[in-house]
């Protein structure tokens, strides 16, 4: 398995550590060729969406990926990552690849004095790490968009089909189980194509 | 654990690599670096060369003018104090600035102290690239004495 990492601005070395943690290998996006190199799911870091936003349009990188995105490659945003999945975004006129049914606000907690870890349940996991760095929150998700995490009574993880989401990030603290849980999203979605390729 | 301000400052930092910071002096000229892709801005009344060249005691920016700035950009809004001002430092925090820059862009207020960064609640800019850099300034022999009282 090989997870792509958009790696244009932001903590995404962060993330590819976790990978490495996990034995699964990384591959960065940087430029419009890394997308020949097949991989099995993308991470979209964090950082700050106004710029990765930009480069992942100037770069000709935001077509593709928002193509494979729509074919159902597995992707997981934090934070920044978050943002340009969003279909809505309350604060701001400009929204990214929109892929996923939720509406989110942009410094949702104010600037970095509002900054804060926490410690609350993730479904299907348990209670683990959540820091939030100048960190949106999901004001409120529809369709088949599945919340996966509260915190203070905002949504601040949520999943829908092979989209995974969280308004914190996983990968500033040492617990693995989110990236766990979105490894585990991708050999899911194996499994299922090959039940489809059997049936057909 | 609670919250500790000291690895929520880092994290802030590991979200910025990889991004330009852009000095502006105006709201206007924020809007310009955000749409240009700036991941943060460093809000002062004029460029550090122009500080510089007109000489006199310069200080920290008018607090109005970076609420401005605040006001018109989402990504992080950074601001200069001068070296060993804490009162500065101190306003700075109380609206909520993103980074304090304790600059030698600006007039030094104290010959030999520097801000108590401990005290503050938001994190400070560090300028320096490499472990040396980090160093110059300080005394050498006084560390020495400082890790020898530690036993080490």
């Amino acid at each position: 398995m090989q997870i792509g990492v958009l790696a244009l601005q932001g903590a995404f070395i962060e993330h590819e550590k976790m990978l490495a943690r996990l034995g699964v290998s990384s591959l960065e996006i940087r430029q419009e060729k890394d997308l020949d190199t097949p991989f099995d799911g993308l991470i979209i870091p964090g950082g700050e969406s106004t710029v990765q936003g930009k480069l992942l349009r100037e770069l000709n990188l935001f077509d593709r990926i928002k193509t494979m995105l729509e074919a159902g490659l597995p992707v997981f945003g934090t934070c920044a990552g978050l943002l340009l999945l969003a279909k809505k975004i309350k604060n701001d006129d400009r929204t990214h690849l929109a892929t996923m049914d939720i509406a989110a606000v942009r410094n949702a907690y104010g600037r970095q004095l509002g900054s804060f870890y926490t410690e609350k349940e993730f479904k299907g996991i348990g209670t683990i790490p959540m820091t939030f760095i100048r960190a949106p929150y999901i004001e409120n998700v529809w369709n088949d968009t599945e919340i996966l995490a509260e915190a203070d009574g905002h949504i601040v993880a949520a999943r829908q089909k092979n989209q995974l989401v969280t308004a914190f990030h996983p990968e500033l603290n040492d617990n693995l189980s989110v990236h766990k849980y979105f490894i585990q999203m991708i050999n899911d979605k194996h499994i299922d194509n090959s039940e489809v390729n059997k049936n057909a | 654990m609670e919250n500790n301000r000291f690895e929520l400052n880092k994290n802030l930092a590991q979200m910025l690599k990889g991004g330009v910071i852009m000095d502006v002096t105006t709201p206007e000229q924020a809007k310009i670096a955000e749409a240009a892709g700036a991941c943060a801005v460093m809000a002062l009344e004029r460029i550090p060369a122009d500080i510089r060249a007109a000489g006199g005691v310069s200080r920290m920016s008018d607090p109005k003018m970076i609420k401005g700035i605040q006001n018109a950009v989402s990504i992080p809004v950074m601001a200069k104090c001068r070296i060993g001002h804490f009162a500065e430092a101190q306003i700075l925090q109380a609206i909520e600035i993103d980074y304090i820059d304790e600059s030698e862009v600006l007039s030094p207020a104290d010959d030999k102290y520097h801000i108590d960064k401990t005290a503050f609640d938001v994190p400070f800019v560090c300028g320096a690239k490499a472990l040396g850099e980090a160093m110059v300034g300080i005394n050498e022999q006084e560390i020495e004495l400082l890790m020898a009282e530690r036993g080490k």
